[in-house]
This record gives C-alpha cells, structure tokens and sequence, in this order.
C-alpha cells in the first residue's frame, strides 16, 4: 500500500520510521530466538550443556543429539503414529466437511434447514469432557488407533467456512451440469472440488496443523505407550521427564557404534527431538502463506 | 417456500409433487450428508445424554451411570471455595490476555503498515507467523529450557547482568506473565493478518485528504486507519468474548505444574482432574454442565453484541 506524498518527510518523521523499522527488527529476532535456543541445544553434547552457559551459539558442538533421535525406535514409532494419523485424518476430515458443506449449501434440499441446525447447535452447546469420554468409552474406542481419527472426521466451523466458496460457484455451471445428465456426487467430484480447491487446501493446512500437534486425544484416551504419538510423547516428556528414553537411545547408538562415548543427555535429546518434530512444518508454511492468509480473510469476513 | 432461484426446477421429474421422490432426487446429496450427520450424532449429540450422569449416585463400582438418582447433590461443588478459586484464576488469565493480547495485533499491524519497503514487510511477516503453526506441545517444552533455573537462557542474562537466577516455572508471581508473553508470542504476528487486511481496505484518497488537511503520521493514525478498521476491531472484540471461559485450557494445562497450581488451576483442568484422574465422575460432569451453561450465556452475549455493533453475526 502506497501513500501518495505530497512533501519530503520531516526529520521527526524519518526518526520515527527508522524506530518503527527497529522495533520490527527487534520483534522478529524475538520469535526467531527461542527457536534458535533450542536448535544450539540441540547441537551441543549434552552433559557439556548441562554444566551451564550454553545461550547462543553450541560450545561442543556433535550430532550425537540427532543420531539418537533416528537411531532410537520408539521416538521414530511415535513419528509413525504422527504421520498415519495425519495421512487418514487429514483427508477423510476435508472429504466429509466440504461433502457436507456442499450438500448444505443445495438450497432445493428438502430439511436443509433441519440438518444446518443440527450442526450449528452442536458447535455451541458442549456435553463436556466426562460425557464426551464415557461415550468413547461406550464405543469402545478407548485405546483404539481410530480414536485419533474418527471423532474429529467433522468440524461445524470448516463447514461454514466451506459454505462461503461452495456458494461463490455459479449456479448457471451446475444447471447445465445437470442438463449433461451428471448426478450430484459427479458434479462435486468433477466441478466443486476443482473450483473450491483453494479452500479446501486451507481447510487441509489447519486440520494437519491440528492433527500434528494434538497431544490431548493420545495422552487421555490411549494407554498403550507404542501408540503414542509425538506430540502426546513431547507432552509426557514435559511433565514427567522420561529419561528412559535416553536410556534406549544411549543403548541404540551403543549397540551401532561401541567406541563412541555417550554424551546425549534427557536435554540435548530432547531439544534435538522437538527441532526434528517442527523442521516439517517450518520449511512448509511460507510457501502456504497464500492460503492461510486467504483462509483467515474467508473467516472472518464470514457471510 | 422455495422464492431462491431453484436451478433443479426445470430438470424434476413429473414426480416433483410426490414428497418421497423429490428425496429421491437429492439421494446423493443426503449421501453426502450421512458421514457428517452421523458423526454429529454420535460424537456430538449421544454425550449430552450422558450428562444426566450430574444428576446420579456415581462411585467406582457402578461405573459410569451409578445407582440411583441424587438430584442436585452433585452440585454441591459451588460451596467448595476451591471451585470458586479456579473460577478467580479463568478469569483473571482470560481477562489479562483479552487487555494485553488483544490489543498486540492491532499495534503490530500499525508498524507493519507504515513500512514501505515490501522485502521487510514480508519478511518480519513471514517470521511472525511461524509460532501460530508449532503446537503448545512443543511451545511448552521451549519455555521449560529456556526458564530452567539452572542453564535456562533467561536466568543467564539475569546472572550475567548480576542478578539472582529466578525460579521461573515453579514461582506463582511468574506464571501469569509466562503465560501471556508466550500467548504474545505465539499468535501476535498470526493476528495481525487480519487487521493488516482491513487497513489495505482504507481508501489511499482518505490518507491523501488527510495530508492535504496538514496531518501528519500520527494524526493519520488517529483519524484515519485507526477509524477505518474499527469494524474488523469490534467484531474481532466480540468473538473473542466467548473464549473468556476458556482461556486458552491447552496452554495452560501444559504450563501448569504442582508449584504453580494455586494461580494456574483454571476451570477446564479441575473438571479434567475431578473426572479422568480422581475418576469422580458425576461431579465432573455437573461442573462440565455449569461450564457449558456459562459459555452458552457468553456466545449469546457475544452474538448480541455484535449485531448491535453491526458486525456479523453467527446466526
């Protein structure tokens, strides 16, 4: 955004502007610092870390840290969870909201009016967390993989958001989709989807945001350690400290190289572990900057 | 009833008058809608009849629906001055991040939208959105090394500034500003995206009025952005009223410790506690009833709010 200038700006106001351009400098080196904290963390031995005054920049510098992330199973069993859970849930959530978001947004459907009001009641009133939890229990999904999935195969707010581009289509489109005789799932597989693909990736972008780092479902509604996923792990790690994973991540890279001295400890494995769990996500999101952006302005702007 | 352009008119069959056809003819979109309505039904509407648990006599033999009906005994958490201790700490986290986090955005947007130069802009953007997108989880986990007592970072500028090293994460005084410096931190620059996109709305003619009319960069603020994102600043305000029940319970749940519980306790974690770990169930379900009731009354306040201040609103 331009500002058309009718005088060469005063000496205060370049003061200003600079000041302005110093805070800004001043905040991003304050969100990029924490990260970089623990990527020096990461990069430094451990038991050298823990006699203290390790802030900017590795003083031991090794990759032991990062050879015992891959070399321990469990971690990488815990990323395997991660990845399948984000793999079916991902796509079976956009598949069922925007499905829903379209047939929603037919205004010949009869009872249409019924169903949205279903969804939208249900996005206010909540049964709570017990009621919500005795009925998986019920279900028969406690401890279960498909805990990770099906429960949050639909959310009332991506329907919503999904209804402002479904009705963006042009109804002229579909009437001579149907004059071509093509039924409705054809039209949404063929033409809405294609159209809308915008949305639905943002929608997409969210719902593994989401997926990725929920660490809830894993820690209240599983109990068996081996379908942990990394975030539930990093979240046990948190409160209670679980050192017997640099125990079996000593022993993985014993058992691969007897010569080497172990110099990982419960810090460095964990900084190295958490720099490894966000390298994905940070090395994709400025190329998505299009479609959050774009999905925050479809939000808020609502109908 | 139908007064809305109805493209399938021309296309019904003869049998349009029959009531069973006309569904026949939707098949594929009720189709589409069976996977969600199923959904909501099983995992949205199936629980609010477990709450009538509130209203029983629920111990660990008879788990989950108890013996028999208690009516309101389960209710007596309200005299427990411990309930209303969590209730003190939900407010004051959720009325200390709406004054300083809600603002935040609006300011950094205001800096963002006085630079010219496009590189910087995207730049400082860029960064300051990557906290939004890393999960508390691991948020947490940063804050813990970087508050540790010993090799944290924070209590080595403290020391080398000749301080004493501060016992952050287990001091009561420190968890509050703990929590809304890395809510600050995490969703600042995310927030910013929509005020930055209202002020690109301001007319370029306003800003050259003003200038004409002698006003400087301040006074351009004042009487012009500041005036032309006011809407985007109510119906953000409003929206955000609904989340003062919350108050952000991920977050706090993984800040929270033994040390700190007096201060960080809030509402969601006691029912958290009260049901899955204590196993009290009925009790937790009341409360969760009470809490459910609250944030209905506040979404009703909040609609209201916003159709009165013209905003949009959710029904």
């Amino acid at each position: 955004m331009t500002r058309f200038r009718f005088r060469k700006a005063s000496v205060g106001e370049r003061l200003v502007r600079i000041i302005n351009y110093l805070m800004l400098l001043v905040f991003a080196a304050a969100v990029l610092l924490p990260f970089w904290y623990i990527t020096v963390i990461s990069l430094n031995e451990g038991i050298d870390f823990a006699r203290g005054g390790v802030y900017l920049w590795p003083r031991a510098f090794t990759w032991d840290n990062y050879r015992a992330v891959f070399s321990d199973l469990s971690i990488l069993n815990y990323f395997k969870n991660s990845m399948l859970r984000l793999l079916l849930l991902t796509p079976l959530h956009l598949l069922v909201t925007t499905m829903a978001g379209w047939a929603i947004s037919r205004r010949t459907l009869p009872g249409r009016k019924f169903i949205a009001g279903m969804f939208v009641v249900a996005m206010f009133v909540n049964a709570g967390l017990i009621p919500f939890y005795l009925t998986l229990v019920e279900l028969k999904l406690i401890n279960k993989f498909a805990v990770y999935v099906l429960p949050w195969l639909f959310s009332c707010f991506e329907l919503m958001v999904y209804l402002v581009a479904a009705r963006s289509i042009p109804d002229s489109l579909i009437e001579s989709a149907y004059l071509d005789g093509a039924n409705d799932l054809r039209i949404y597989f063929k033409i809405v989807v294609p159209l809308t693909a915008a949305t639905i990736a943002t929608l997409g972008l969210f719902n593994a945001v989401w997926a990725w780092g929920d660490w809830f479902t894993g820690t209240f509604y599983i109990r068996s350690h081996e379908k942990w996923t990394i975030a539930t792990y990093l979240q046990m790690v948190l409160q209670r400290g679980a050192s017997h994973n640099v125990r079996s991540a000593a022993e993985a890279m014993l058992a691969a190289d007897q010569t080497k001295r172990i110099t990982i400890n419960e810090a460095s494995l964990r900084a190295a572990t958490l720099l490894v769990t966000i390298l994905p996500i940070t090395l994709i999101y400025p190329f998505l900057q299009k479609y959050f952006i774009h999905g925050v302005m479809v939000g808020s702007l609502k109908e | 009833m139908e007064t809305a352009v109805s493209y399938g008119k021309l296309l019904q069959p003869k049998s349009k008058l029959k009531f069973w056809a006309k569904l026949k003819d939707h098949r594929w979109l009720y189709l589409m809608l069976a996977p969600a309505v199923l959904l909501q039904v099983v995992f949205a509407y199936l629980p609010m009849s477990k709450m009538l648990i509130a209203f029983r006599n629920v111990d660990e033999f008879h788990l989950p629906y108890g013996t028999e009906w208690v009516g309101f005994q389960n209710f007596n958490f309200l005299s427990d001055p411990y309930f209303w201790e969590t209730l003190r700490n939900t407010v004051v986290i959720a009325g200390l991040k709406l004054l300083i986090c809600f603002p935040a955005p609006i300011l950094l947007a205001l800096l963002l939208n006085e630079v010219r130069h496009q590189r910087f802009k995207k730049a400082i953007q860029t960064i300051s959105y990557l906290p939004h997108f890393i999960s508390w989880v691991i948020i947490a986990n940063i804050i813990d090394r970087l508050l540790n007592t010993n090799v944290g970072l924070a209590n080595g500028i403290i020391t080398a500034l000749g301080g004493k090293a501060i016992h952050f994460t287990g001091s009561t005084k420190w968890f509050l500003p703990i929590v809304v410096i890395s809510n600050l931190w995490k969703e600042v620059g995310f927030s910013s995206i929509v005020y930055l996109a209202a002020m690109t709305q301001i007319s370029p003619e306003l800003y050259e009025a003003a200038e004409v009319d002698g006003a400087g960069r301040f006074a351009q603020l004042k009487h012009v952005t500041l005036p032309g994102i006011y809407p985007i600043i109510s119906m953000m305000l409003v929206l955000s009223i609904p989340s003062l029940i919350n108050a952000g319970f991920v977050q706090i749940y993984l800040l929270h410790n033994p040390l700190n519980q007096p201060v960080s306790e809030i509402l969601d974690i006691y029912i958290l506690k009260t049901g899955l770990s204590y196993g009290d169930f009925a009790k937790a379900a009341a409360m969760g009833i009470c809490n459910s009731i609250v944030s209905l009354i506040l979404i009703i306040i909040a609609n209201k709010g916003s159709a009165k201040l013209g905003g949009s609103t959710i029904w």
